[in-house]
């Protein structure tokens, strides 16, 4: 305990002293709720690798532990299976999303409607979403839905391909939505009159899409693509309630650690978590995957200057030696593209052009390898610095070219397509929905494998869900977290936003905000638990409430600030003028004022933690607290595990996905408004 | 003032000896409400303690995560035996008294020679036939081959021969015992999975699922509606769904598990549930007093289908009907798994892993022995 205290004051004060100098009085409440979820775990994680900690017992190891989990093979093939599984997830998130927002994008008449129907699965949560997918994909033993449809049996703890594919499919129809909007809002970007020119010339979608949305709008969303790489890299709800780590790997079957298709950094280290009662391995493992987010989160921050395209060059060529020296890149084989990229730097500072030419060829070579990789050696074979080199090469070389489709198809033809890939998505998006309607309407507790309609119609489900399950109690408490989440974010936030607009020091915060969402994930969540536990936050809502709130901030942060910002200065010194002090203005005048981009942040806060899932999973432990996603969860339990209760499950996904939906109908327009200013590539 | 002071000593001195004491129990499995009954008896029939029910849908995984993050335990929980060794080994419970039962739910229960949990009772594995598919009379004293006859004619029919589940070191157990000569074979406590025996369980089954293609496996809820829909003949599950079968009116009988060919049973593992104690407490002890005597432990049983720790409960139950008479059975060679955290944690992990392996085909049989036996071998370093 006393090692505890001393590790989280010292930290703290620091941490405190380097970002919350400028206005204390309104950034330190920010500051300590920050350090306390995001850092400290990480800070707190190092310090216990270095014992054998089995509380309340501590004996002092040195090094053992952090040489264990840095040298484990296991921890190497599951951060190279995350990083194909998030730029595979990536790919298709991305690809489809272009998709969608070309073809809606001039499309007037049910635009409303449209954008709603996109929105669906971000409304839906995961709890619920994911575990449907998982039953029309593999149903029993791979004998599903889909699998009729397919003609193939998708048995996800024994299909290698399906697993790894259906989980990233499935991530990325989670991510499609704000995806698809990002995109029709950089659209915006693209000036009036090349729109002009390209309908004079009289282009077809497919020329329009190459020549004009793709070079105009790709070059700005290149940020938030690596940050959906970042996303996917931290991935856990989504493995986790689908595939549980996946089917088993020859490769995978080390000394150390167990690791399957699936087996994701996030999996990996909650495996540990669940097997391993010492805290100092579970903390030199969170060190271990630390290090590594944080290196990918130093990538995503230099994305700020990707204008600048020599910071980009920078990462690029350190993050490339630091994975090939660490056994997950292209070992002695990373020479070579490094080289390439030392060269482009090198072309770059002196300002000529064939830089590129330089990057490109060390792109091939990265991704030769990495294909004969993957090709040769299967999942052993990935490079993740090939992965990384890859992305952050397009950012770097991406030239819009001129292209002339050869083929003159008809305009009617280009509307057919567009209208089949729109309904296409319609039918993708409702079809988890529709599967949770006929799983609750259902007399059988069995799941719909051949037919989308329920077997033996019946309300009782919904009886025996209140009933039996609690499922009241289990609203209740969402509910509860929810309003302390709003009201902690609220309470902490505004006031560091307010004191950012009038000085630029406390801006620090904001940055700092960014950065720690980059960079966290189950590795901290992790020793978070332990730090709950000594300061006796494990198990109640606060905690919980606590956590979300945090997770909450970057969003916040960056709807309110630009708001503050465009707020109209004379009001503010008028209130000067009238000897009004700084807390005084900010609560009587800039609160009320304010009050708009609040309520679009009380609605993301309040979705996003009724959403949650993990946080209940890891820090709740008491069924009378259980919220409606652990509730829901344990209906169904892990896949293939347990006998689940498919009809109960379904009455439950009804109630939650009717309350989330009329939530959602509400508050659409902030919504929509908050996720496009939310990635600033309107601003 | 004096009245005052003795006054609020009195109210003070009485509500300390007539102060409810909250107990909370976390329960799992089957018998939810049967159990909730029992408790509000419980809370009905006296005034000095409370008990509060927590249903825990996922018991084991509940602790893991308790244990690991360190949230706070219940007084008392419902666990499966294989905990008990890493619930001693994290000190967080205490060793009991001796409690008259079978012998093998004290043996269930036992680490070092202490036990560490009240038994309440136990499911055992069983073989469950559809009578529809398969409707000729087997003794239970049944051999490896008819079992495989009988798959074989079920198969032959057009069903599913067997279902079960062909990763489950859980299910696996069985048949590693058998092979071992009738028991788990062990090496200063550790498992031995790289030796003759445990080959000879990997043959079997990579026969029955890839060679004869009589067995299909299947995660536990296909295994289960697999059984149910009618496509499979024999189903090998715990006895635990006969409740479920028969709100189902499946026309079905269980039969214990068959003897390899040389008359060596193969045990069923005996799941044996039973309280392990956190905080030990009168209240504590009044409430596992109450659940576990004998027409306490008859109602939970008999409507739950479960074999009961209860001496008593178990004369009256034990012959009352064909299934209780075949879990008797069952449970007289039943296989009592080792507690260590060794064996529920490496070693499931790693032959779960090798079976897998080796029955897709991706690895050979001795690699994927070897493999696991070195990954059992590193947890114990």
């Amino acid at each position: 305990m006393t090692f505890f205290w001393l590790l989280i004051s010292i930290s703290l004060l620091i941490f405190s002293i380097f970002v919350a100098r400028a206005k204390p009085f309104y950034t330190l409440a920010l500051a300590i709720l920050l350090f306390l979820v995001n850092f400290f775990p990480f800070v707190w994680g190092i310090g216990i690798s270095f014992f054998d900690f089995f509380p309340p017992e501590m004996k002092f190891v040195g090094i053992k532990n952090l040489q264990t989990a840095f040298s484990d093979s296991g921890l190497f093939l599951s951060a190279k299976i995350t990083a194909l599984w998030a730029m595979t997830s990536m790919v298709i998130e991305l690809s489809i999303s272009y998709l969608l927002a070309i073809s809606i994008y001039s499309i007037k008449r049910f635009s409303t409607l449209l954008y709603t129907i996109i929105l669906i699965p971000w409304a839906i949560p995961s709890y619920i979403s994911v575990i449907s997918w998982t039953s029309l994909i593999e149903g029993y033993g791979g004998d599903s839905f889909l699998s009729e449809i397919f003609h193939t049996s998708f048995n996800l703890s024994t299909n290698i391909p399906a697993a790894f594919l259906w989980s990233a499919f499935v991530a990325a129809w989670l991510g499609i939505p704000m995806a698809t909007l990002v995109i029709l809002s950089s659209f915006q970007t693209i000036s009036q009159n090349l729109r002009d020119l390209v309908r004079m010339e009289g282009a077809n979608p497919l020329e329009v899409t190459l020549n004009v949305y793709i070079p105009q709008t790709l070059p700005v969303i290149f940020p938030y693509i690596f940050i959906t790489f970042l996303e996917s890299f931290k991935e856990f709800s989504t493995i986790f309630l689908m595939t549980a780590g996946g089917p088993a790997l020859v490769s995978g079957f080390g000394i150390k650690s167990i690791v399957g298709a699936t087996t994701t950094l996030g999996m990996l280290m909650y495996d540990k978590f669940s097997l391993t009662q010492n805290y100092g391995v579970l903390g030199a493992y969170s060190a271990a995957i630390g290090l590594i987010m944080l290196l990918l989160a130093f990538i995503g921050w230099n994305y700020r200057f990707s204008r600048q395209k020599r910071n980009l060059l920078v990462v690029l060529i350190l993050s490339h030696i630091m994975f090939d020296l660490w056994s997950m890149g292209a070992g002695l084989f990373g020479i070579l593209p490094t080289v390439l990229y030392l060269l482009a730097l090198i072309m770059y500072s002196k300002r000529k052009r064939s830089f590129k030419r330089f990057v490109m060829f060390g792109a091939l070579l990265d991704f030769g390898y990495l294909f004969f990789g993957i090709y040769e050696r299967g999942f052993t074979g990935i490079s993740i610095s090939s992965i990384i080199s890859i992305i952050l090469s397009m950012t770097l070389i991406f030239e819009g070219r001129i292209y002339v489709s050869k083929f003159d198809f008809p305009k009617l033809l280009w509307r057919t397509l567009k209208i089949i890939l729109i309904a296409l998505w319609i039918a993708v998006v409702f079809l988890p929905v529709w599967n949770i309607f006929v799983m609750g309407f259902s007399r059988e507790n069995v799941l719909p494998i051949s037919s989308l309609i329920p077997q033996g119609f019946t309300l009782s489900n919904f009886i025996s869900l209140f009933k039996d399950y609690n499922f009241g109690q289990a609203i209740l408490n969402s509910i509860i977290i929810s309003v302390i989440a709003i009201f902690i974010a609220i309470l902490t936030i505004f006031p560091a936003t307010y004191a950012a607009i009038h000085d630029k020091h406390a801006l620090r915060l904001g940055m700092i905000v960014l950065i720690s969402s980059l960079f966290t994930g189950m590795h901290t969540l992790i020793p978070l638990a332990i730090t709950f536990r000594f300061l006796g936050l494990l198990n109640n809502y606060f905690g919980v409430a606590i956590i979300l709130s945090v997770h909450a901030f970057v969003i916040s942060y960056f709807l309110l600030y630009p708001f503050l910002l465009e707020l109209p200065k004379n009001i503010e010194e008028a209130a000067i003028m009238d000897g009004a002090n700084g807390f005084t203005r900010m609560l009587k005048i800039i609160f009320p004022l304010s009050l708009p981009a609040l309520w679009t942040i009380i609605v993301f806060v309040f979705i996003e933690s009724w959403s949650s899932f993990v946080i209940p999973l890891i820090f709740l432990n008491n069924q009378n607290l259980y919220p409606v996603s652990m509730t829901m969860y344990n209906l169904v339990g892990q896949y293939g595990l347990t006998y689940s209760k498919w009809n109960i499950f379904g009455a439950g996904a009804i109630v939650n996905v009717i309350i989330m939906v009329i939530l959602f109908l509400i508050a659409r327009k902030s919504i929509i408004n908050g996720i496009i200013s939310r990635n600033g590539v309107d601003d | 003032m004096k009245r005052f002071l003795t006054f609020i000593v009195l109210i003070m001195i009485s509500v300390y000896a007539f102060a409810t004491v909250n107990v909370t129990v976390w329960f799992s499995w089957e018998g939810q409400k049967e159990f909730e009954s029992l408790v509000n008896d419980f809370n009905a029939s006296q005034s000095l303690y409370h008990v509060n029910f927590v249903y825990i849908p996922n018991m084991t995984q509940k602790i893991e995560i308790s244990l690991s993050a360190g949230t706070q335990l219940p007084d008392v929980a419902l666990v499966r035996n294989d905990v008990i060794g890493m619930l001693a080994n994290a000190h967080v419970i205490t060793p009991i008294s001796t409690v008259e039962t079978l012998p093998a739910f004290s043996q269930s229960f036992e680490l070092n020679g202490r036990l560490y949990a009240y038994p309440y009772y136990a499911d055992l594995q069983v073989i469950y036939i559809n009578k529809n598919i398969y409707d000729k009379t087997i003794p239970y004293d049944w051999t490896l081959k008819k079992f495989e006859e009988v798959a074989t004619y079920i198969k032959d029919k057009g069903y599913i021969g067997i279902s079960m589940n062909s990763f489950s070191s859980y299910f696996f157990n069985s048949f590693y015992a058998a092979f071992n000569g009738g028991k788990i074979p062990l090496k200063d406590g550790i498992p031995i999975v790289n030796n003759v025996g445990t080959k000879r369980a990997f043959e079997f089954y990579n026969d029955i699922f890839n060679v004869k293609k009589i067995a299909v496996s299947y995660d536990k809820s296909a295994l289960i509606q697999s059984f149910k829909s009618g496509r499979a003949g024999m189903l090998m599950q715990g006895s635990f769904l006969i409740p479920d079968f028969l709100s189902s009116k499946l026309n079905f009988v269980i039969l214990p598990y068959p003897n390899l060919d040389d008359g060596t049973p193969i045990p069923p593992t005996f799941d044996a549930k039973g309280f392990v104690v956190f905080k030990d407490n009168e209240a504590v002890k009044a409430f596992i007093n109450y659940i576990t005597q004998t027409s306490n432990e008859v109602q939970f049983c008999k409507s739950t289908y479960k074999l009961p720790a209860n001496l008593g409960a178990i004369n009256e139950l034990a012959n009352s009907n064909d299934f209780f008479k075949v879990m008797d059975l069952s449970a007289s060679k039943a296989l009592i798994l080792p507690t260590t955290t060794i064996f529920n944690e490496a070693y499931s992990n790693a032959i779960t892993t090798a079976l897998q392996l080796y029955l897709t085909g991706q690895i050979s049989l001795d690699s994927s022995l070897k493999k696991a036996q070195e990954y059992i071998d590193s947890e114990v370093k």
